[in-house]
């Protein structure tokens, strides 16, 4: 499995490099500004936190859905399933490896940006946990929405042509962010998110499924 | 070739997404073309009551100029709150202060208590624990700008069960109960107590924090007149008092003879502002200290009527305000706290003796004579915000003034109530009945019409019917089940007409909607069958397209099978070749004995296709019905 997954990770790399920096570039920002900037406005949350998480609720999402279409895109180019097809596995296990290697794709990119932001709120004391009323709810969502991004760039990556792919998906992308919007942080938004991914995950799996390698 | 489940699997796939995405842009447009009409309802139409017999005493003066009056407008808050993400952002933003003494508030949603300022002691709800927390801020060090209050020391817990100073051993709320803050013994000095209903129990519980004791009052009765939902502060669950609606209350104006001013008034810099539990909003303004919103840029009543005539002044006369002393909270130590019931009554609970010491108002309900039959008070529940202010003038308490605001936010009300509870006078605005009278609304009104109708039928019967049974900011948030469309607000208002009515109503509202909807459903069948979908299927697809409208269509379009179809080798017509067996006679590839095709055909485009021997004249119409559908694939 972890060889299968190698092989599905290598077409998400390239475009994995933009949400990276961009995760880097985050972090640095709010650690350098909870540090060495002055101390933080006297009422409300930082301005620094809540600028950090808006980069992470509308930007990494696109990251996401453009990683999912890039995985897809090399394996149709490259012709990675058709390879692997041809060693000891299965299309099912080709699948699930290429989901495993979504899940890896999202610890890796909001790990350092979780652990930063309970750092820096335990770091703050406020009268409440920061990290049970902030970034547990704040970050389910988040990763939710990402991953569920993922997952619709994995289906409509799958489709051949240009169109569909990259602008359906960023227009799909856009779609989701605009749910959580409406709907918040809530767990509503979630269970919505989860049951996208599901449909989307599903579509992906059965064209995969029934389509040419 | 076809594989099993595939088919059913993409359709729900496509169909989820198709469906979430268009109820997404509907709700966006249906948003939009509320904020458009809003322009005719809201910041214009501001709702007044006159409120002369509260503060007879003052109004009494034979130069009086204009009576005292409450006006309640509602904001552009409304459409702010339909973004679950503003609140979360504002919610939690007021949750983390670094100073919940000086910034907190007492609203329910914020679940933060405050006590009087120098005991820096501060209540709040512990939504992971279930338990309140009692404590205090501490002060850490002195920065540039002033000191600082940091940190927060948690002194003692208190639960269903009693006060402890672990958490251990506490019975948790499930959830927040309905809380109000008070003083115990204010003539002592006072101490920060609270009075809790736990709605489990159906019992009052007080809690006196320093002395680690909780009184427990006598089980309530089960019904909607004892069950508490809100207590001190009465105002819509939302995340700062005043976001939707926008309440006040301008005192009498008299006609006085004052100096001329040598120069025009200045308006006073304002350096910043605070948030004081239970209050508005107040500024920092020089030379003044801090005041209330209202009072900016207004003169001193005091300095008005005081005035020391100078003899070598310009004397004019001037309406200015009478002098006197408002206060729109209600007094921590004052023995009672205000709770609101679930019938939409205001009662005064006695802090002492748990018992409801006579009603001080109600919410007033939204009928409109001649427009609206109902209930002329309503529940907490049934509101999209709601607004209780007592009005306390020279200390004395002279009454309250209560506003609602309708779930589908067109409707809001404002009523006064005396000191002993009766009602004095209400008013009630529509935005629907007003957006007609605007240049444009009908337009405007044409066009929400039009988007509701765009909305899947199924959907919008489900959100006539969650009318009153969602909870109003939930509905705003509503993707799929819209509670605030025309038909839903044409239902609320005529709730108490006959069935017959009703049923018309719905029909008229819905028309467009289902007549697109039927017509889709007639190109679904119709394709259906020339792409080879069994009769079982196209009667699926059709019940959906009619049921979904728009989404189902689409979902039709994007998932129907993409095949040219052949002839059948055992019954002619024209069958999936991705199908092992004919959709139509259930054969395979392999003639069926005794059911030889013809292997030619005539066409008649006039008459339709004709067949050879042996399928009589069943046969003959379905060879036509294939025929057909041959050509239109071609």
């Amino acid at each position: 499995m972890w060889t299968l997954m190698k092989w599905e990770m290598k077409g998400a790399l390239l475009l994995s490099g933009a949400p990276l920096i961009l995760v880097a570039i985050v972090v640095v920002s709010i650690v350098s500004a909870a540090t060495l900037g002055r101390e933080p406005a006297p009422r409300g949350l930082p301005g620094y936190l809540v600028a950090g998480f808006g980069v992470v609720l509308f930007a990494l999402p696109f990251c996401a859905a453009y990683a999912g279409v890039g995985q897809m895109f090399n394996d149709r180019r490259h012709g990675v399933s058709r390879f692997l097809s041809t060693l000891a596995t299965s299309r099912g296990r080709i699948a699930v490896a290429r989901v495993l290697a979504g899940v890896a794709y999202h610890v890796v990119v909001f790990g350092p940006l979780v652990v930063t932001y309970a750092a820096i709120l335990e770091r703050l004391e406020y009268p409440v946990s920061g990290v049970g009323r902030l970034v547990v709810p704040a970050f389910v969502v988040a990763v939710l929405l990402s991953f569920c991004c993922y997952a619709v760039g994995l289906w409509l990556g799958g489709r051949g042509g240009v169109v569909v792919p990259w602008f359906g998906t960023g227009l799909l992308a856009a779609a989701l962010i605009a749910l959580v919007v409406i709907k918040g942080l809530s767990a509503e938004a979630g269970l919505l998110l989860v049951l996208v991914t599901v449909a989307a995950l599903a579509g992906a799996w059965v064209r995969f499924r029934d389509g040419a390698l | 070739m076809h594989r099993p489940g595939g088919y059913v699997v993409r359709v729900v796939s496509v169909g989820l997404v198709s469906v979430t995405l268009f109820c997404l842009a509907i709700w966006g447009l249906r948003w939009m073309v509320e904020v458009l009409r809003a322009d005719n309802f809201l910041g214009h139409e501001i709702l007044r009551v006159e409120t002369a017999g509260l503060i007879p005493e003052k109004e009494r003066d034979p130069n009086l100029a204009r009576s005292s009056y409450a006006e309640v407008r509602v904001t552009e808050g409304v459409f702010v709150n339909a973004f679950g993400l503003v609140e979360d952002y504002a919610s939690t933003d007021r949750l983390f202060l670094d100073n919940p003494v000086l910034y907190g508030s007492a609203t329910d949603r914020l679940k933060v208590y405050c006590g009087p300022r120098e005991s820096r002691s501060v209540i709040y709800f512990d939504k992971n624990e279930g338990l309140f927390v009692y404590g205090r801020t501490m002060r850490r060090r002195e920065d540039w700008w002033g000191p600082t209050e940091r940190g927060f020391e948690a002194i003692s817990y208190a639960g269903r069960s009693g006060i402890g100073a672990q958490v251990e051993g506490l019975e948790r709320f499930a959830e927040m109960p309905p809380a109000g803050v008070m003083l115990i013994d204010p003539n002592e000095g006072g101490r920060l107590g609270l009075i809790v209903f736990d709605a489990g129990q159906r019992r009052l519980l007080r809690y006196d924090f320093e002395r680690g004791q909780m009184r427990r009052g006598e089980e309530m009765e089960e019904d909607a007149k004892h069950t508490i939902v809100q207590m001190g502060e009465l105002w819509g669950d939302h995340w700062r008092p005043g976001v939707i609606l926008e309440f006040s209350w301008i005192g009498p104006r008299v006609r006085r003879w004052v100096p001329e001013e040598p120069e025009p008034r200045r308006w006073p810099i304002v350096y910043g502002e605070r948030d004081m539990p239970g209050q508005q909003i107040q500024y920092w303004v020089e030379g003044r200290g801090w005041v209330s919103p209202r009072e900016i840029g207004r003169q001193e009543p005091a300095k008005a009527e005081t005035e020391v005539s100078d003899e070598s002044a310009v004397m004019v006369e001037r309406v200015v305000p009478v002098a006197m002393e408002t206060s729109f909270v209600w007094p921590m130590g004052g023995g009672f706290v205000p709770v609101l019931t679930a019938d939409g009554t205001i009662h005064k609970l006695d802090v002492e003796t748990f018992e409801f010491k006579g009603a001080l108002g109600y919410l007033p309900g939204l009928g409109l004579e001649g427009i609206a039959k109902e209930s002329p008070v309503l529940s907490q529940g049934q509101l999209l915000d709601y607004q209780v202010r007592p009005l306390f003038v020279d200390g004395k308490y002279r009454g309250i003034l209560a506003a609602s605001l309708g779930c589908t936010g067109d409707r809001v009300a404002l009523a006064v109530f005396s000191a002993s509870g009766l009602r004095m006078k209400q008013g009630v605005a529509y935005r629907n009945v007003k957006t007609l009278g605007h240049p444009g609304g009908p337009l405007l009104l044409a066009c929400q019409y039009l988007v509701d109708n765009l909305n899947p039928p199924l959907l919008t019967l489900a959100g006539a019917g969650a009318v009153g049974r969602m909870e109003p900011t939930a509905g705003q948030r509503a993707l799929f089940v819209a509670p605030n469309s025309l038909l839903s607000w044409w239902l609320s208002i005529n709730s108490r007409r006959g069935w017959r009515e009703r049923l018309l109503g719905i029909f008229l509202f819905m028309l467009p909607g289902v007549l697109l909807s039927g017509v889709l459903g007639w190109r679904v069948g119709r394709d259906g069958r020339q792409v080879g979908l069994s009769r079982r299927v196209r009667r699926w697809w059709v019940v959906a397209t009619v049921l979904l409208g728009l989404p189902g269509y689409v979902t039709y379009r994007l998932t129907r099978p993409g095949v040219v179809q052949v002839s059948c080798r055992s019954c002619g017509r024209l069958r999936r070749p991705d199908f092992e067996r004919c959709q139509h006679c259930g054969w395979g590839w392999q003639v069926a004995p005794g059911a030889a095709c013809p292997s030619w055909r005539i066409v008649d485009e006039e008459v339709g296709v004709f067949a050879g021997q042996g399928e009589g004249d069943e046969g003959v119409e379905r060879l036509a019905e294939s025929g057909q559908e041959g050509e239109s694939n071609q």
